[in-house]
């Protein structure tokens, strides 16, 4: 399944409350449109976040975005090295 | 200075609108009408003199006045009388200006701007010197929006082109850096926060040797990029600053400008300067005041002309019972504001305070012991003040520059007047003349007041009087010129004779004021410019935290503004500048980036304290409107407009509710733009003097629909708020019925709420299950429940109409899709759900696509082409143009729509443009092309597995006589065409294709 990354920033800052408020409202949608979480990265200034999901394909991953009212700025397709 | 009609009707006219406006006529600067709305208007039609509908002038200038044609009547005649008869063109419907012999500088600038690097450079140096000072100086009429917008984006366009002109004349004098260097100097005036501009100066003044001069310019720009943008320079700044020598750049600090020494020692000339003249009007004032008649006398006359002195010279017969203010040209909105400053500058009355006390929590917020205050009570209560305080002896009542006082105020006034007899109160008033018309209430007072008022007319002073005065300014060289030259006007002539001192000047009023603000220290300017974006008086903390300024330095600063007289202490904690015409000049001086900026910090600072001080409400209103801060202008707006509600101040609120939906337009739609439009709206239908039964219909269609808004956010306090508001609005119109429906659903409002999630909850797994393709017997269960759901709660949303257009859809039944899915849409265009309406506009197009109407769906798809900008990243613009291309038959489009949906990566609509353009080529008799489209499109569904997707291409591949995928048999081609899972479309492949197998079975 190809991995995805979701870049999102914040002005102000994103609040912990607010986060957990998308976490709620996406839990559903990344079933029903068969995206799955893997990890995130949130700044310390609570501004930037890029998320890693894995999933068909990447209109897939930004329907899921919309659905759930998360902000983001692109998606792209990526490849883990390491 | 003459009136046109001095000179012939056809004499050409020539207008300049940068800087402060001018008109000439004959090179003779003509007079031009006291009104700023007026100044407003002829700056508007000069800028583009075509013909301009009465209602878009009555919309951009009078928009809330009570007969806005009649307002606009009134100053085209004082424009006729200024300019001539024959300038001003009108009918019954429109207006414009006779442009023969017209010579406008905007008009000039206008038809050399379509190329200005092909100008000559001497033509662009005389182009580039028309740019006087900024477009309308001082006309930006913030009070109108719809000018103010104008006016401030008429601002932008030109700032850009002189920055343009001035680029390319630094380019073309960079051989002559000292040129170059004045060029340079203006493009950092005009934007300061242009870091390259700064490093230009830099560089040139390092090319003409004066390395000094270079290091303050770095440490100049460094300051205001720490103070006003709150970011370091970048390293550009570091690089041009190596050529200044180290030692130069360590000795020069932020405040200290070597070249410029804070100018010459304080005089205290205004300080020591008697009251000289107006004997004849003080003696008529005082007259008035000892008569039997209502004891009321209007001072009027030009700025500067004289009368804070004459009221201030009155005062002295009064002693303590005196209650003085000036109303403020910003804070047109804050309710009782000239009387709550009256009140302020009394300080406390010993027996009084107590009323005092109670009469200033009434006027700030209306709070009071009693729980049912009315607007009569608190003028009772300030007629039983000044009637207790009157006991010695009439009070004076003197209140300054009237035109810009609010019609709260304006009403007590009014009440004052009418019950208080000479022997309690003397009201002794000015206004600048001509600017009073500009408001509408106070000109209905005092025209009611007919003769009852001593009109006194101040005109410049005499010969022997204006000698006097000057030579009490100080030893100035040439009384004689500087008397004729200033035309008797004290404030001028004591300009000239500051002027003089420094040597001979020629340099009108404000040139001079200018001038004397140019040679204060860089400090001083910056103070000065921030005091001046906060107003006349100016608490001291705020505009020291404001200009970022540490305290030991403001307070220096402070000091060197005192000595040039630019400002005086006012209370413990404030300032004030000695002068309106003094604040007007420190505050046109500083460029609209920089304005913009300036209010916004000001706002945030005023805003830290609205909450527990709504009386900033107002102010911060005014300066996040200057700074283009929607959301917290809205905010400010509630707050002030709800205080403006419990002062009784209801045409305040109701202008204030009118500013802040303004804003409320400018922001997103979502659950704070609905909150705040509904506290907004809440307070025009309270404010109740705002509406006419002529705009009920549409206050009431407002509420509605935002109540619909506030139902899809399910905002259960907000729909009840609205219900409220528009049982208030049937009750007034006599609509009893709707009134106690309205109740009773404001009362339901919280269940209701509960209701409306559900629906959304079921109606939104309904659609997204459709959407995929997914378990459908289940989706359409959902869908049937929430359609029931919202039917019995009386509830509507988007989910439930898009869900039954989709399970419509999957049905076939197109037609009935395509109306429930054009609900969805019109729900989503109306709460601005952007993704939705893409969503909506995408399904709509297909179906049209599917219905065979290609019109149909290309309006659909180029609606989507534009919303897909707004969106941001996605497939929404490739998509658009697959539709387009596919229903204009345009295959190349179709080709690269289809490529540029692969980078955008949306396999299902990939596959679903595939399969139909393969159907297109399998009715056209192209099996070969139709399986190879078929091919393509099941493997993209296959890589999502979209099964709908996949069983068409197989079915179409079929019929082309291949196979794709797993081999497909008979048996189902069967179960496909009859297969719920499958959409009607679907299934119909199918049988076609199981129909097809069959024919070429042997």
């Amino acid at each position: 399944m190809p991995k995805f990354i979701v870049e999102r920033s914040f002005d102000p800052p994103l609040t912990s409350e607010e986060l957990s408020a998308t976490e709620e409202r996406m839990a559903p949608c990344l079933d029903l449109y068969d995206v799955t979480w893997l990890r995130s990265y949130w700044s310390t200034d609570r501004k930037r976040m890029i998320c890693e999901y894995e999933a068909r394909d990447t209109e897939a991953v930004r329907n899921v975005q919309r659905e759930a009212g998360a902000k983001f700025e692109r998606v792209w397709t990526a490849d883990l090295l390491e | 200075m003459q009136r046109a009609d001095e000179n012939s009707d056809t004499a050409p006219l020539r207008a300049e609108l940068f800087g402060h406006m001018r008109v000439f006529l004959e090179d003779q600067q003509i007079d031009l009408p006291a009104s700023k709305k007026t100044r407003g208007l002829l700056g508007y039609l000069l800028s583009n003199p075509r013909t301009r509908s009465r209602s878009e002038l009555c919309d951009l200038l009078w928009e809330e006045a009570e007969d806005p044609r009649a307002a606009l009547r009134w100053s085209l005649s004082k424009l006729r009388t200024a300019l001539g008869p024959e300038t001003i063109v009108a009918n019954r419907n429109t207006v414009e200006l006779n442009t023969a012999g017209l010579e406008v500088d905007v008009a000039m600038i206008n038809a050399a701007s379509a190329d200005v690097e092909g100008l000559k450079t001497a033509d662009l140096a005389a182009l580039e010197a028309r740019f006087r000072g900024e477009f309308l100086n001082g006309l930006e009429l913030s009070d109108c929006y719809g000018f103010y917008e104008w006016c401030q984006s008429e601002r932008s366009r030109y700032g850009r082109l002189h920055a343009e002109l001035l680029e390319i004349l630094i380019a073309r004098t960079s051989d002559q850096p000292g040129v170059a260097l004045e060029y340079a100097h203006r493009l950092v005036g005009m934007n300061p926060f242009e870091e390259p501009a700064h490093i230009r100066v830099v560089k040139l003044l390092t090319a003409l040797g004066r390395t000094g001069d270079a290091a303050a310019q770095v440490a100049q720009c460094r300051r205001i990029f720490q103070l006003e943008l709150g970011v370091e320079p970048s390293q550009a700044l570091d690089l041009a600053c190596k050529a200044v020598p180290t030692d130069v750049t360590n000795r020069v600090t932020p405040y200290n400008r070597p070249q410029k020494t804070g100018g010459p020692p304080r005089t205290d000339s205004s300080a020591s300067v008697g009251f000289i003249g107006r004997g004849a009007e003080c003696q008529l004032i005082r007259d008035t005041f000892s008569g039997s008649g209502l004891a009321v006398a209007l001072v009027v006359g030009a700025p500067g002309i004289g009368k804070s002195a004459v009221l201030a010279e009155i005062g002295k017969d009064y002693g303590a019972r005196r209650l003085s203010a000036r109303a403020i040209e910003v804070e047109r909105s804050r309710p009782f504001g000239i009387w709550m400053d009256a009140l302020n500058n009394l300080g406390p009355v010993d027996f009084f305070s107590d009323t005092q006390g109670k009469l200033r929590g009434m006027l700030l917020s209306g709070i009071d012991s009693s729980e049912n205050l009315t607007e009569q009570q608190v003028f009772d209560c300030f007629l039983q003040f000044l009637t207790e305080l009157s006991r010695d002896g009439p009070v004076l009542i003197a209140l300054d520059d009237l035109q810009w006082m609010e019609p709260s105020s304006c009403a007590l006034l009014s009440y004052l007047m009418r019950h208080l007899d000479n022997r309690q109160a003397h009201f002794c008033l000015a206004a600048r003349a001509g600017e009073i018309d500009d408001n509408d209430e106070v000109q209905a007072l005092v025209s009611g007041l007919g003769n009852d008022v001593q009109r006194i007319a101040l005109t410049g002073l005499s010969t022997t009087e204006a000698s006097e005065l000057a030579h009490q300014f100080g030893p100035a060289t040439n009384v004689k010129d500087i008397v004729v030259k200033a035309q008797g006007n004290p404030f001028y002539l004591m300009e000239l004779s500051r002027a003089d001192r420094r040597g001979p000047t020629d340099a009108s009023l404000h040139e001079a004021l200018a001038n004397r603000i140019e040679r204060l220290s860089q400090p001083a300017i910056s103070l000065a410019s921030w005091a001046s974006v906060f107003g006349r008086t100016i608490p001291i903390d705020k505009v020291v935290l404001a200009s970022g300024m540490d305290l030991p330095s403001a307070l220096g600063v402070l000091e060197e503004l005192e000595n040039h007289e630019i400002i005086g202490s006012h209370e413990p904690a404030s300032i004030e500048f000695t002068h309106d015409l003094v604040k007007d000049t420190a505050y046109e001086r500083i460029s609209n980036t920089r304005r913009r900026l300036m209010h916004g910090r000001v706002a945030d600072l005023l805003a830290l304290e609205m909450s527990s001080n709504p009386d900033q409400a107002a102010r911060v209103l005014h300066h996040s409107a200057m700074s283009d801060h929607h959301i917290l202008a809205t905010r400010a707006a509630v707050i002030a407009g709800q205080n403006a509600l419990k002062s009784f101040a209801n045409f305040e609120a109701s202008d204030l509710a009118r500013k802040g939906l303004f804003h409320a337009e400018k922001l997103n739609f979502g659950s704070d733009r609905i909150s705040l439009t509904m506290s907004l709206l809440g307070v025009l239908v309270l404010s109740a003097s705002g509406i006419s039964s002529r705009k009920t219909p549409t206050l009431i269609a407002d509420i509605k629909s935002l109540i619909s808004r506030a139902s899809q956010h399910a905002m259960a306090e907000v729909v009840a708020q609205g219900e409220y508001l528009l049982s208030v609005l049937y009750q007034d119109v006599g609509d009893f019925e709707a009134a106690g429906s309205a109740t009773t659903r404001a009362a339901d409002a919280a269940r209701r709420m509960d209701a409306q999630k559900k629906v959304r909850q079921l109606g939104n797994s309904a659609r997204c299950l459709l959407e995929l393709g997914r378990d459908i017997p289940k989706a359409a269960g959902l869908s049937r429940d929430a359609d029931q759901l919202a039917q019995q709660e009386g509830v509507s949303d988007i989910e439930v109409f898009w869900s039954r257009g989709l399970l419509a859809y999957w049905e076939g039944d197109l037609d009935l899709a395509a109306a429930d899915i054009q609900r969805a849409l019109n729900m989503a265009r109306d709460s601005e759900d952007r993704w939705r309406e893409s969503k909506c506009l995408t399904w709509s197009a297909m179906i049209a696509l599917e219905q065979n109407l290609p019109d149909a769906a290309i309006g659909y798809a180029t609606d989507l082409g534009k919303l897909a900008a707004k969106i941001g990243e996605g497939a929404m613009a490739p998509l658009s143009s697959a539709i387009i291309a596919f229903a204009q038959r345009d295959d190349k489009g179709f080709s690269d729509a289809v490529s540029a949906l692969e980078t955008a990566d949306d396999k299902s609509h990939l596959a679903y443009f595939l399969n139909l353009a393969g159907e297109r080529q399998s009715l056209s008799g192209d099996a070969s092309r139709a399986a190879e489209f078929a091919g393509k499109a099941y493997s993209f569904a296959d890589d999502v597995g979209n099964e709908n997707e996949k069983v068409f291409a197989q079915s179409l591949a079929m019929m082309s006589g291949v196979e794709i995928g797993s081999s497909t048999t008979l048996a189902e081609l069967d179960e496909w065409s009859s297969s719920p899972k499958l959409s009607a479309r679907v299934r119909g492949a199918a049988r076609t294709a199981k129909q097809h197998h069959q024919q070429r079975l042997p």
